[in-house]
């Protein structure tokens, strides 16, 4: 038997907690890259046609939790006060090179602010400047549905940003997105997902094998699944050392790009990522989710987190709008 | 209003407290501030309305925001990885708030560098003077080459007298400050006012040769130098209205001649005569050494002057000799006596020891006079003696009869004694003689004109701790002088040598580099920690000035000299070979 401690700090999760009886799914198709399933080697920085590569992250926070009883009739619902932050860090496609490049900058950072109410419940609220929070009707009443909608916030506004993004300067940009992609949408042609950490597993325990194999910067070959609804490319690479102390997942992320793409142009974004992705990985000092938590993308996550204000403020502030709200008799649809 | 076609630099920081005291100045991103800038930052006060803070840089500062990690910096900077912004701050010291309400600026509010009348308000300038006029005196400029003002009521005896300056030797710049300051005292008879009228200087040049110039134009001098004089207000020329003087040459023949190595055209040779000597009590500036004060010997010493001044008689056809006569055998009516045969006349310093040993150690080997020795035991009698004949290699050519030639402080505004080339001995003599010649001139005489005397290594002559007649008369000035209307300009290496009564009298305060020791002590209380951290680092050229008018020191520098400070400087008004 051998126990490997897990790389991430316990408040972070894990990077690896995988339900290993799931199965595989049936439209999986291990030949896609059509190369043999064996370890591919990083890529050649020379083969990066971009200038520059994005990193789209979001954050979120819960402000304040709600409940909300109408007027008429007694079935009250839970809410949820949640900010939600988006932005994207530009980097110079040779950053971590070792060359001399053009400092990290943050392009873009937006909060929304939302206020998720189960029930299909409407509520609106402006606690003060700088501190709306919209309406966000959610059907169910679960707190699973409500936190799965707020997700979808995020989610849809990263990936909003991506397409917006790579789609703005042409083939100038490549945009790596943190988590998996919301849109599979075809028209964004440099758009990769990178999931850091692994729940699910989609491939077989022989095929599996070679993920733990895998030294840094080598990937599997891309694979193909996600059904008629989200069909996608994926493949496995270690962003850092293999260490033997360490279980055979550790610094191992997945990517995925819309299955729209061809072949070949899938073959150059995941030779790009195995490339470019070990040089912007995190060191376990710096960072709990090292490696897989980028520096650039934990640079822009404090960056967003900063951006959502003070929390106790912002609590404050919901409950003094609230007594306004109610003393006002407002409606709650 | 602050000029604010030029923008503000930056903001109040926020994310520190404000305080009465102190602020934060977050800066824009193609502004700058340096230490020692002028700021101003408005306030709207609820129920008070708008309140101005002025302010000095005391300290900038830049750093990434938002990194954690001392190798983030190869992040952001090298590796381009992790993205951070850049900021810049400043800290600064409140100097003013106008009205007077002591309530911190707010956060954000813009800063605006002080300029033109918003600077002077920070300086305090319009505070310097009432009705009858302004009394802000330019004495330097900051590094952007702008003024500097001191209110001269503090210096002339107003409200406040007298500067202390100390720093390092070698850098050349606490007597080059000195003059400066003198240069800009005389340059300014419309800010002195009647102090102006008929003022005289005495300065003593210790060392080398620096001082004996003042007169000469620099060839060095260049219109860059010119420009900062203009500045300043002032016509960059050298002093006017000087007199040069050096001991009078030892060797008999060559008595009037001046022993001075620098210069030799324009310097008077100076000496006393004794009966000068005995008029003027200069017995007691023999015996200024530390030692001197624990052996009863300065009271042997006042005992003899006094006898002196009883028994000098003068001499017949010998103008400055004395002769010794019992007053009690013969009366003095005033008029000179006839040298008789055998008679001691006493022509130098060697016939006045002679004759004072007749009384104290007899030949006879009779018991010494208690009227010359009031009583006391023998040894110190013997002592006494001992200093004398030591004195008189070291001083002997500083008293000779003849034809008076006294320093003659009124005929020019300026009169420059070079001592330097005399013994240690000697020099502490002419100092004594000299300041005590100027504080009896001035006792009971009000305070104008006024008299200035600068004096270099002030640690030798009021030394902490040790007794001498010259410290005496030092500490008498320091704390009299305002009434008496002699302001003293005294330089030293190390403020905590000097009596401690020369420095806190001093109303202007002013300091080069210092050691950083010396930066450390209390004496320099009175600078920002800062400015003291700086004060190590600082160039000749640069000072930092404090006074009573202002709250925060002012660093300041000072322009190039147009008067020569060594031979090779000086532009001669003539080809001396023309016509040869």
């Amino acid at each position: 038997m051998k126990i490997a401690v897990q790389a991430w700090a316990p408040d972070y999760g894990s990077e690896v907690e995988i339900a290993w009886d799931q199965g595989r799914p049936e439209d999986l198709d291990v030949t896609a890259e059509g190369v043999g399933w064996k370890a591919v080697p990083a890529g050649k920085q020379n083969d990066l046609t971009w200038e520059e590569v994005l990193f789209i992250d979001g954050v979120r926070r819960t402000d304040a939790r709600v409940f909300v009883t109408p007027e008429v009739g007694d079935r009250a619902s839970a809410g949820v006060a949640v900010s939600v932050g988006v932005g994207a860090v530009s980097c110079d496609i040779a950053a971590g090179n070792g060359s001399p490049v053009r400092a990290a900058r943050i392009v873009e950072a937006v909060v929304k602010r939302v206020v998720a109410v189960g029930g299909g419940g409407e509520l609106a609220l402006s606690a003060g400047p700088g501190l709306e929070y919209a309406a966000l009707p959610v059907a169910g009443f679960a707190p699973e549905d409500l936190d799965r909608k707020v997700h979808d916030v995020m989610r849809d506004a990263e990936a909003v940003l991506a397409i917006e993004l790579a789609a703005a300067a042409g083939s100038g940009r490549l945009v790596i997105v943190d988590g998996p992609l919301a849109k599979m949408s075809p028209g964004a042609t440099a758009v990769i997902g990178m999931i850091k950490s692994h729940n699910a597993t989609y491939l077989d325990e022989a095929e599996n094998a070679l993920v733990s194999e895998l030294e840094c910067g080598e990937r599997t070959p891309f694979f193909y699944f996600g059904g008629p609804q989200r069909p996608r490319y994926s493949w496995y690479l270690r962003l850092c050392e293999r260490d033997e102390d360490m279980h055979g997942w550790h610094g191992i992320v997945r990517c995925e790009v819309p299955a729209a793409h061809s072949v070949g142009t899938v073959s150059t974004l995941a030779d790009a990522s195995s490339c470019l992705l070990p040089r912007f990985a995190s060191l376990p000092h710096w960072d709990a989710r090292a490696p897989q938590n980028l520096v650039p993308i934990a640079g822009l996550e404090k960056h967003l987190r900063h951006l959502l204000g003070d929390r106790d403020l912002a609590y404050r502030m919901i409950r003094s709008a609230a007594a306004r709200l109610s003393g006002g008799g407002e409606q709650v649809a | 209003m602050p000029d604010e076609t030029m923008g503000p630099v930056g903001l109040v920081l926020g994310s520190e407290a404000t305080s009465t005291q102190e602020f934060h100045v977050v800066l824009h991103e193609d502004e700058y501030l340096q230490l020692d800038d002028l700021v101003v930052v408005r306030t709207l006060v609820p129920k008070i309305g708008e309140v101005t803070t002025y302010g000095i840089v005391v300290e900038t500062a830049a750093r990434y925001e938002g990194t954690s990690f001392e190798s983030d910096t190869f992040r952001v900077a090298v590796a381009g990885t992790l993205p951070a912004e850049k900021s810049r701050t400043a800290v600064v010291q409140v100097v003013r708030v106008m009205p007077e309400m002591w309530i911190a600026p707010d956060s954000g509010q813009p800063v605006y560098r002080a300029v033109g009348e918003e600077r002077e308000r920070a300086l305090y300038v319009d505070e310097m003077g009432d009705e009858s006029g302004a009394r802000a005196l330019p004495v330097g400029l900051t590094r952007d080459d702008e003024p500097v003002w001191a209110d001269v009521d503090f210096f002339d005896g107003t409200k406040g007298a007298h500067m202390s300056i100390s720093g390092v030797s070698g850098v050349a710049t606490k007597t080059s400050y000195a003059l400066f300051f003198l240069r800009c005292l005389t340059s300014h008879p419309e800010i002195l006012g009647k102090s102006a009228k008929n003022m005289r200087t005495l300065i003593f040049n210790v060392k080398g040769e620096d001082l004996m110039f003042l007169d000469k134009p620099n060839a060095r001098f260049s219109d860059e130098h010119g420009a900062k004089w203009k500045t300043l207000g002032m016509e960059p020329k050298p002093f006017p209205s000087v007199s040069f003087w050096a001991p009078s040459r030892p060797k008999k023949g060559s008595e009037g001649i001046p022993q001075s190595s620098a210069r030799l055209e324009g310097v008077e040779a100076f000496r006393w005569t004794p009966r000068e000597f005995v008029d003027n009590g200069l017995l007691q500036f023999l015996f200024t050494d530390a030692s001197d004060s624990r052996q009863q010997i300065t009271w042997v010493a006042e005992r003899v002057a006094r006898q002196l001044s009883r028994w000098a008689r003068d001499v017949a056809g010998e103008p400055g000799a004395v002769v010794l006569r019992d007053p009690a055998m013969l009366e003095d009516d005033g008029t000179p006596v006839v040298a008789r045969e055998g008679d001691l006349v006493i022509r130098d310093l060697s016939d006045l020891v002679e004759a004072i040993g007749e009384h104290l150690e007899p030949e006879s080997g009779a018991e010494p006079d208690p009227g010359w020795t009031g009583r006391v035991a023998g040894g110190t009698a013997t002592a006494f003696m001992r200093r004398l004949y030591s004195s008189l290699s070291r001083i002997g050519q500083l008293i000779s009869a003849g034809e008076s030639r006294r320093i003659d402080r009124s005929r020019e505004a300026v009169t420059v004694v070079d001592i330097h080339d005399l013994h240690d001995a000697a020099q502490r003599f002419v100092v004594g003689a000299l300041i005590k010649e100027v504080h009896d001139e001035k006792e009971g005489k009000g305070r104008f004109p006024l008299s200035i005397i600068v004096l270099d290594e002030l640690n030798k002559y009021a030394p902490r701790e040790g007794w001498s007649p010259i410290r005496d008369t030092l500490i008498d000035i320091a704390q009299r002088g305002r009434s008496l209307g002699v302001l003293l300009i005294g330089a030293q290496q190390t403020a905590s040598r000097i009596h401690p009564e020369l420095l806190s009298n001093a109303a202007l305060r002013v300091s080069g580099r210092l050691d950083s020791a010396e930066a450390e002590r209390s004496e320099y209380g009175w600078m920002l920690p800062s400015t003291r951290a700086r004060a190590r680092l600082f160039k000749p050229g640069t000072m930092v000035l404090s006074q009573p008018a202002i709250p925060a020191p002012t660093v300041l520098t000072f322009p190039y000299p147009p008067w020569a400070t060594r031979p090779e400087e000086v532009i001669e008004a003539g080809d001396p070979f023309e016509g040869v």
